[in-house]
């Protein structure tokens, strides 16, 4: 029983972390345009309202500000890890289906040279050579086909030793006799099978992303919307100031909550099926 | 004979991709940071903006590079000598990233066996649980973390500053370690070798130094993934260098990719690639030269 309330109490937080990240004015108490006294310390009273975690240097409400930040750099990660979890799929499905060695040896080349990479090299210069007012989408799509090119590879030899594995099973070679085309063995035989390979990938890959958004922004390299990063930047440079040490520590756990936020997902819904 | 043939094609297509690989990173980010004009400080407060074109500049510089056999990694407008620019900070982040990197494995291989060989019930809550959270969490909130609650007081600079930064990237790289090692050791350590050593009587200290530690080595990949995790390391040590101010090659390079400064930048780019390129490339060798299976393959 207390397993069970233990089990739909962490779902329901969770839930609604989701919606505050997805819907950030819903769960917001104040606008983002409502202008108080700047550096307010939690509990802190201005314009006829109280501020329960106090106010950003820009005088915007704490907790505002943070969740339309974590929603921001939440959205960049989510169309990030979308985009390397896709490109993974479709290059390690080919990749499994081919049983040519030059793509196997292709495909180690790719994976090997990849890693010998530095990204955060590759990342900063891809940060740095777009125009300083240039749009945020263009540069964020920038930065994730940059980050594709680096883990896509990686990513898309483990799918494709997994196909290899898949595609001698019973059910498969039933379907490929039985004529099936390639799109249907792929929907019906395949993807059932890699649900789990494709969750953990994004338990992977989300975290990495949303890394890289915020470490950038944080390093001075701005990429032109209120993210987590700007938020700890400023915060950062205002340290002396008590207000903002605790809200550094209030923002620097929820960057490892959304994080990690993923993984828990993933643990709760494998808690869940071992319950069953 | 057949092994060696095998192995040297192994090392020169290894050799071959690695450097391939490096060029690019390379000539790209010589190429990308040559399309910002380069500012260059005339006088105090006052700047001019001044930018050559890409093909010129990095001729210029890879031929300086090569007629000093590699010892002059150039000089552009703003910067005298990208080598003293560069040389009171690669000590620091040198210092960070190894320090991080011989702890977290050393100290992975340490508790792993710990774990295997005294408490075995706690490997399903470190490869379940505690590993894919932490694997999950991030450097840079945890570095800004220990600056709040440790480091703020303390004044920045120092080596207690680079120690907790060491420390950190040790705490967030020991779950992953600890996993792997504990993985290749327990699969070796399950083998029928081990047993009948065991069996017969041989001291358990030398058979774990003689037999379970080698081979988890050389089966597992447990080199490969220590290569790798250079590159998590390096990324935290650029966070670490800049919430500490410890003056490493991290600011360096941010500063020179948005001041146009190629050479830097594009030097920059070799000091991280290398370590990654050396770990991977010793531990693939190793494994092409030490693996058991590699062996009977080539045979």
């Amino acid at each position: 029983m207390l397993r069970r309330v233990i089990h739909w109490t962490s779902w329901s937080v969770l839930a609604a972390c989701i919606l505050a990240v997805l819907w950030p004015s819903a769960a917001s108490p104040h606008d983002l345009e409502f202008i108080a006294r700047p550096g307010l310390p939690p509990g802190g009273a201005a314009r006829g309202t109280t501020f329960v975690l106090g106010t950003t240097r820009g005088g915007v409400d704490f907790i505002t500000a943070t969740t339309h930040a974590a929603s921001a750099s939440f959205q960049v990660a989510l169309l990030g890890t979308l985009a390397v979890v896709l490109g993974s799929l479709i290059a390690g499905v080919g990749q499994g289906l081919s049983r040519s060695r030059l793509v196997t040896g292709m495909a180690q080349a790719m994976t090997l040279g990849t890693l010998t990479l530095p990204d955060i090299a590759i990342i900063t210069t891809a940060y740095c050579a777009l125009p300083r007012n240039c749009d945020a989408l263009i540069k964020a799509s920038v930065v994730t086909a940059a980050l594709g090119m680096l883990w896509i590879p990686g990513n898309a030899r483990l799918i494709g030793s997994r196909i290899r594995a898949l595609r001698d099973m019973a059910c498969v070679r039933a379907s490929w006799i039985s004529g099936a085309s390639a799109w249907r063995v792929a929907s019906r035989d395949f993807l059932p099978l890699l649900r789990e390979d494709i969750a953990w990938l994004f338990a992977v890959v989300f975290p990495k992303f949303l890394h890289v958004e915020v470490g950038m922004t944080y390093l001075g390299l701005e990429p032109g919307y209120a993210g987590l990063g700007r938020l700890l930047r400023t915060t950062y440079e205002n340290n002396a100031c008590a207000p903002y040490v605790f809200q550094l520590t209030v923002l620097s756990v929820v960057t490892v909550l959304l994080a990690i936020g993923p993984q828990l997902v993933l643990r709760l819904a494998g808690a869940r099926r071992g319950a069953t | 004979m057949a092994r060696t043939a095998l192995g040297l094609l192994r090392v020169a297509l290894l050799l071959l991709t690695i450097g391939v690989f490096g060029a690019i990173a390379v000539t790209l980010t010589f190429y990308l940071v040559a399309q910002r004009p380069e500012v260059i400080e005339v006088a105090p407060g006052q700047v001019i903006r001044e930018q050559e074109d890409f093909a010129p500049r990095f001729e210029r510089w890879v031929s300086g590079l090569w007629d000093s056999g590699f010892g002059n990694w150039g000089k552009s407008r703003s910067v005298d000598s990208v080598n003293k620019e560069l040389q009171p900070r690669l000590p620091v982040t040198l210092r960070i990233g190894a320090t991080a990197w011989i702890a977290g494995w050393l100290g992975g291989l340490a508790i792993a066996w710990a774990l295997v060989a005294k408490a075995k019930s706690a490997l399903t809550p470190l490869r379940e649980l505690i590993n894919p959270l932490f694997s999950a969490i991030p450097s840079l909130p945890i570095v800004l973390l220990a600056f709040v609650l440790l480091h703020r007081h303390t004044g920045s600079g120092t080596w207690a500053a680079e120690a907790t930064g060491a420390a950190l990237l040790t705490l967030l790289l020991l779950p992953t370690s600890t996993t792997l090692w504990a993985n290749a050791l327990q699969r070796a350590e399950n083998r029928e070798y081990v047993r009948v050593a065991r069996a017969k009587g041989i001291h358990p200290w030398f058979l774990w130094c003689r037999h379970v530690i080698p081979n988890a080595i050389a089966a597992s990949g447990v080199l490969t993934q220590a290569a790798f995790s250079l590159a998590s390391l390096l990324v935290g040590s650029v966070f670490i260098e800049k919430t500490f101010s410890l003056g490493g090659i991290a600011t360096s390079f941010v500063e020179a990719t948005q001041l146009g400064r190629c050479e830097l930048a594009a030097t920059a780019c070799v000091v991280y690639f290398l370590p990654l390129a050396v770990g991977v490339a010793v531990a693939e060798l190793a494994v092409v030269f030490i693996d058991p299976k590699q062996v009977t393959h080539a045979a």
